[in-house]
């Protein structure tokens, strides 16, 4: 059986006397994966870094003192007593768990409209939960959401577990007087919540939430736990598709602390301006767009890349030594591809046959030679396009407000600090500013090396802190991880017009590219908008956050998990080197 | 790491080489410089012999409208063409020069490609990855799959980093410059001559059906083509043209004039295609009369005038569709070309955006031509009156209707050149020149202004409108001058000398004079009731100089003049303040020349990419230039402050001369404000001045902090007008970038 829609649940459901319900993971869902997180917060809270440790131990003594005094069940209270933290009284800290998970907690709606609907019946309805936590404690939750009056079994209060022998489910039948097979328990654990009760007479039905993906909280860092538990509670509001939820779960967390630190970095460096690059700046704008908007210097998200900025820095004088740019991962495209993918109308099929470069010649070193004298044949044509890319860029900046002076920092995903250069080659010629290139990661490269010695670049995830062989992992993943940051628009390949102090950006579908990416995209940004929501409203409540390098170990759970697979789907997501000829993977590159 | 290390060891052994192969290049690159300027001396050289044979002959004397005139005008227009063509030619082999001196660069390239290739990839792979990870990388795949397994990665790793980012070597091709070339088949190749144009079709993708499916408006384009003994052949021709259109929204209007050759008919009773609608003039009417008819059977939301001879490129809906929906305009215009009876495409003619002035010299806006239908009830149709000129006299009447009119920068239309076609030679027939007078003095009459419409002396079938001063306005020539008394006293007599309006002043504003025989010179001026001498000692300001000078003026008009100008003809203030009274104008400037009489230094400013630069400099004075530009009134971007003439009160509205540039561009800085403010600027050909500027300049070029000044300003003019960098309304982006001569980018 599983619940599609309350009535007819309500309806089967009937004939029993007294509904028992299971409290964690059934009726109400934390937002953190792994419970035991809340320790770690609680640690962050007072600064006391191995607190999550103690904690742990803690309980593990309490369990002793349990066996060796005889009793069925600890609590919060036998826990704390072996709760030693230096300059922090452990009642401040017990105290502090108690509302932390109190705050923590958002009602499963699929089960608590339920619950609510048979409390109006007049139903007898109870909480029956395993938990350290006293009967108050439930209580206050429940109140909280405007529940009142519910008895509730709590296993630390009863001295009896649902999980040894079941034997808290006979006294709730003897408390509520109500014969165990009139009563049907409803819970998420197989043992505790389905095989116990049945063993004691009850009626048990396994609720078991399915969300489209499952995460292991033994494999995730504490920022996926946390986005994987706040997707559960997500969950009930709103089914959220594959896409959407590895967006919510990995793509959420690294967002926001790339953002983070993006908001550190600009005030470290005095920028005045930040400038979130198409596409890979866009979830992150977004999410400063809704939250930061007061926190960051002026900010936007400016549509460029390196293929607008390269064209425009190629004129009439240095249009030849520009020919290898143009004909940079050419092969096996097309020669129309060639000019397609910068924005020039490509020449009739009958001239490109004429010519020796018709629809099934591919580009390669054999006719590398034909196709430099192409290019260079096409000049014209192809200057019209940069000059256009030239002049629409000066305007675009110009109306945002660039000028002498401005200290400007441009926010990318990665990985080479290439598009970086491509914009300081142009942007020098028309303004005295200072650029600092602000990446998610900064690849483990002589290329990168080489333009780090000349340019302004700072990267979250770097060497220094991630050791370079997470460097060069997360690199060899950055397809994948880039379609986490991206904006579900075509590539920006040059600028069309600017009017009403509008941009209206050249964009690229790519070829060969199925409509599935975009949709792919635009889901994966819903995740990611919907984590955001989440987590600030954490923030808010708790007073704690994550550091933004926490934050980006999401991004390492992705492409450690089989999870990344999902974005192989995403074929040709580089337009540059898209072709009708081929279909390139996130592997591929 | 040791590895590591090697390698960036190595990377610096390869640099290291790389510049010592660089200082050995200098040597043979400037052997090879010299012999480029060589063979670029001899090109140029030719070029003037052509140009003296074709403009040798003096037109003026010949009467108006004879048959004589008509066939050397044919010849003219012609010789004028090849020339333009061979100044064309020149700059493409300008610009294979910066692609000849890389040669040697490549020519080492292709020795030691071979060398490379080895570890080409793996250079491309260490520098996308670590060394760690590269060699962790071949040891997984080497004990996972063998030998084999790992020779098959690196193959499928170097396809892949090919498709990548696999830069070719660009030193072992193009050795030479290539051009795209179509034959008489229309053939296409690829070849080392250069040539200056070449029409390819446009071919249709993706991107062009999903921007045609994302038109908000679709407008119904009637196409009226007015028929009179048109043969199968040029029908078929019209009719293939339309209906290979892309977009596909549009009805064929097909009106006979009565034609008496009965195979139009018969043509025309074979037409089944329901787009094409066919009518009959029971008699005939003339191509105004057939037209008119057409348009009030046309349904169409837009009217696309087409001759019977013509063709229409397949794109040409698509692009009117596309520009309806970017600026809603009620009449458009494209560039056009000339379709030669063996098939070539040649002449193109790339046109400046809207240009209410050029329109009053030449009927530039030509084919296509494009109208809103709802417009045709305040314009009216064509008249008969004007027939040969009937759709330039329409385009004027437009023209005072809406100020909504958008140029489409490509070739949307291939007018066909047969004998007797006005394609081939505006002026074949008498009543075309007759009917070009009159709708211009048909224009100024509606207009209300008072002007004559002269004969252009060097090209017969020109005419330019001599706009008559209005009232008795008083002008204020100021000139700016410092210690330079012969080029001053040259320039104050050759005012008082020849200057035959009276009412005028001369402000000279001295910038702080220590020269005796120029501080005479001024003593000598005071006297004079006509001249106000301004004192300003400050470091060099033009623009503080000039806005100083017009404080103290008292003129209507202001005329600022460097000294270094000498006046040849006595209407010049007449000439051109008729133009700086109309209220559409901005800057009038003249048409300067170097001394000698012979040589071009001003006929206007355009924008190139480079920056702001003079058109046409060091061309022959007579010579027609790009479609005339160098003989008529065309609207320009800019005019030089040498001599700019502007409305005090249109100068005002604009705020004066920029003071922060004080030496460069605060000329077309003034020029810039006036086009952003809405006026129009013009150049008035019909005045011709010296300018003693010498024909070897170029200092600035040489000096580098001249140039870093220069450069300094250069960026200044752009941030204060940035909606002009880049950009020039009265240029056209098909025209090479910096090229002064409007050398075709083709």
């Amino acid at each position: 059986m599983k619940i599609q829609k309350s009535d007819l649940f309500l309806k089967e459901i009937a004939h029993f006397e007294l509904i028992s319900f299971d409290f964690f993971d059934t009726l109400f869902f934390r937002n953190t994966l792994d419970p035991e997180d809340v320790f770690f917060y609680i640690g962050e809270k007072f600064n006391i870094r191995n607190f999550p440790k103690i904690r742990k131990e803690a309980q593990t003594k309490a369990f002793q003192k349990m066996h060796v005094e005889g009793k069925k069940e600890i609590n919060i209270f036998g826990i704390y007593e072996f709760v030693d933290v230096d300059g922090v009284d452990s009642s401040v800290l017990m105290q502090e768990e108690y509302d932390f998970e109190k705050k923590i907690l958002l009602p499963n709606p699929e089960i608590f409209n339920i619950f609510i609907e048979l409390i109006k019946e007049g139903k007898k309805v109870v909480i029956t939960s395993d938990m350290y936590f006293p009967r108050a404690f439930f209580q206050e939750v429940l109140e909280n959401f405007g529940v009142k009056e519910v008895p509730i079994f709590s296993s630390a209060e009863m001295n009896a577990t649902k999980r040894d022998s079941g034997e808290i489910f006979a006294l709730v039948s003897k408390h509520m007087g109500v014969e165990p097979k009139k009563i049907l328990h409803i819970g998420d654990n197989e043992t505790a919540d389905v095989k116990r009760p049945r063993q004691k007479g009850l009626s048990a039905y396994h609720y078991k939430f399915e969300p489209p993906v499952a995460f292991d909280k033994k494999k995730v860092s504490i920022a996926t736990s946390l986005a994987a538990g706040m997707l559960l509670q997500h969950a009930g509001h709103e089914q959220l598709d594959v896409s959407e939820t590895l967006g919510f779960v990995y793509g959420g967390p690294a967002n926001v602390g790339f953002l983070d630190w993006v908001k550190a970095q600009a005030h470290k460096d005095g920028i005045d301006k930040v400038l979130f690059l198409s596409r890979d700046g866009f979830s992150v704008e977004q999410i400063a767009h809704v939250y930061y908007q007061e926190e960051l210097p002026d900010f936007l998200y400016f549509y460029g890349s390196r293929t607008a900025f390269a064209l425009a820095a190629i004129t009439e004088e240095n249009f030849v030594q520009n020919i290898p740019f143009l004909l940079s991962g050419a092969d096996g495209l097309n020669p129309s591809e060639v000019l397609e993918r910068i924005g020039v109308e490509p020449l009739s099929a009958e001239a490109m046959e004429d010519i020796g470069l018709g629809a099934s010649v591919r580009v390669n070193k054999a006719n590398y030679q034909t196709m430099y004298e192409f290019l260079y044949a096409c000049r014209w044509r192809i200057l019209r396009v940069c000059q256009r890319n030239r002049k629409l860029l000066f305007r675009y900046m110009n109306a945002i407000g660039v000028k002498d002076g401005s200290r400007i920092a441009i926010v990318d995903v990665g990985w080479s600090g290439t598009t970086q250069e491509a914009l300081e080659k142009v942007i020098h010629d028309w303004f005295d500013v200072e650029v600092f290139g602000y990446y998610f990661c900064l690849a483990n490269t002589p290329e990168r090396l080489q333009r780090e010695r000349k340019l302004h670049m700072r990267a979250l995830v770097n060497a220094k802190n991630a050791g370079p062989e997470k460097i060069d992992f997360i690199y060899e993943n950055r397809v994948t991880i880039e379609q986490f940051f991206s904006a579900p628009h075509n590539t920006v390949i040059g600028y069309e017009r600017f009017d009403n102090n509008t941009i209206t950006p050249l964009l690229d579908a790519g070829r060969g590219v199925h409509d599935q990416n975009a949709d792919i995209g635009r889901n994966l940004q819903n995740g990611i908008k919907h984590f955001a929501d989440f987590y600030f409203e954490f923030v808010r409540q708790h007073q704690v956050r994550l550091s933004p390098e926490a934050m980006a170990a999401s991004m390492t759970d992705l492409i450690s998990s089989p999870h990344a697979r999902w974005l192989d789907k995403v074929k040709n997501f580089d337009a540059w080197g898209s072709s009708v000829n081929h279909q390139l993977g996130a592997k591929d590159y | 790491m040791n590895n590591s290390k090697d390698y960036d060891n190595k990377m610096n052994e390869k640099s290291e080489f790389a510049d010592f192969s660089e200082e050995k290049f200098k040597l043979i690159l400037e052997g090879l410089e010299k012999r480029i300027s060589n063979k670029l001396e001899n090109i140029e050289k030719k070029v003037d012999e052509i140009s003296d044979q074709i403009y040798i002959k003096d037109f003026s004397s010949i009467d108006d409208a004879s048959e004589k005139e008509v066939e050397l005008e044919t010849q003219l227009r012609y010789a004028n063409e090849t020339l333009h063509q061979y100044r064309s030619t020149l700059d493409q082999v300008y610009q294979s020069t910066s692609w000849k001196i890389t040669a040697p660069v490549r020519l080492l390239g292709a020795k030691t490609r071979k060398l490379k290739k080895f570890l080409q990839l793996f250079n491309q792979l260490r520098k996308k990855h670590s060394l760690i990870f590269l060699l962790k990388k071949s040891f997984q795949v080497l004990s996972q799959d063998g030998l084999q397994g790992f020779i098959n990665q690196l193959k499928q790793q170097n396809a892949i980093q090919a498709a990548q980012s696999g830069v070719p070597d660009s030193s072992s091709f193009l050795q030479e410059p290539a051009f795209i070339h179509r034959d008489k088949q229309g053939k296409f190749s690829l070849n080392s001559t250069p040539n200056s144009y070449v029409y390819i079709e446009p071919e249709r993708n993706e991107l062009i059906d999903a921007k045609m499916a994302g038109l908000k408006k679709k407008p119904l384009f009637s196409i009226v083509v007015p028929l009179y003994n048109t043969t199968q052949e040029l029908l078929d021709g019209v009719i293939t043209s339309v209906e290979g259109q892309w977009y596909s929204n549009w009805e064929l209007v097909l009106v006979d004039d009565c034609s008496p050759d009965p195979a139009t008919r018969k043509a025309l009773e074979k037409i089944t295609n329901p787009q094409i609608k066919i009518f009959y003039s029971e008699v005939n009417q003339g191509i105004s009369g057939a037209t008119n008819i057409g348009l009030q059977k046309a349904s169409g939301d837009f009217i696309v005038f087409m001759d019977h001879d013509d063709e229409i490129t397949a794109d040409c809906l698509y692009e009117l569709a596309l520009c309806i929906e970017r600026d809603d305009p009620d009449f458009v215009y494209s560039d056009e070309d000339k379709l030669t009876e063996d098939g070539s495409y040649i002449d193109p003619h790339f046109k400046p955006d809207w240009s209410p002035d050029t329109m009053m010299s030449t009927m530039f806006t030509g084919h296509v031509s494009c109208v809103r239908s709802a417009l045709l009830e305040k314009v009216g149709m064509l008249r008969p009156e004007f027939n040969g000129c009937q759709d330039w006299d329409f385009v004027l009447r437009v023209s005072e209707i809406t100020k909504k009119i958008s140029h489409i920068p490509k070739v949307l239309y291939h007018w066909r050149i047969i004998p007797g076609s006005t394609a081939a030679n505006i002026a074949a027939k008498s009543y075309v020149l007759e009917a070009s007078q009159n709708a211009r003095k048909d224009a100024l009459k509606r207009r209300g202004k008072r002007g004559s419409v002269e004969a252009v002396e060097q090209v017969p079938g020109y005419f330019r409108v001599n706009y008559h001063l209005e009232g008795s306005p008083k002008f204020s020539i100021i000139i700016p001058s410092r210690d330079n008394f012969s080029v001053l006293r040259k320039c104050v007599e050759s005012i008082f000398d020849k200057t035959e309006y009276k009412d005028y002043e001369i402000i000279l504003v001295d910038n702080g004079s220590r020269d005796k025989s120029t501080l005479d010179y001024i003593e000598s001026l005071k006297g004079n009731p006509r001249i106000s001498v301004v004192s300003h000692d400050i470091p060099f300001n033009y623009s503080e100089l000039n806005n100083v000078g017009v404080k103290k003026s008292q003129g209507d008009i202001l005329v600022f003049l460097n000294d270094d100008v000498e006046i040849l003809q006595g209407d010049w203030l007449n000439r051109m303040g008729g133009y700086a009274q109309l209220s559409h104008i901005g800057a009038v400037g003249a048409k300067l020349l170097y001394p000698g009489e012979t040589l071009v230094q001003h006929s206007g400013v355009i924008n190139l990419e480079n920056g702001p630069a003079h058109a046409l400099i060091r061309c022959e004075r007579n010579q027609p230039g790009y479609y005339m530009r160098n003989l008529i009134e065309y609207n320009y971007f800019a005019v030089t402050g040498a001599c700019l003439m502007i409305e005090r009160d249109k100068y005002c509205s604009v705020g004066g001369f920029e003071e922060r540039l004080p030496v460069a561009y605060n000329d077309v800085d003034l020029c810039a404000k006036l086009l952003k403010s809405g006026f129009y600027n013009v150049v008035c050909q019909g005045v011709r001045l010296i300018h003693h500027e010498s024909l070897s300049r170029g200092h600035d070029a040489i000096d580098p902090v001249k140039q870093n000044r220069l450069k300094k300003d250069l960026r200044l003019f752009y941030s204060l007008n940035p909606e002009f960098y880049q950009y020039d309304p009265f240029h056209n982006l098909n025209f090479q970038s910096n090229s002064v001569n409007f050398a075709l980018g083709y």
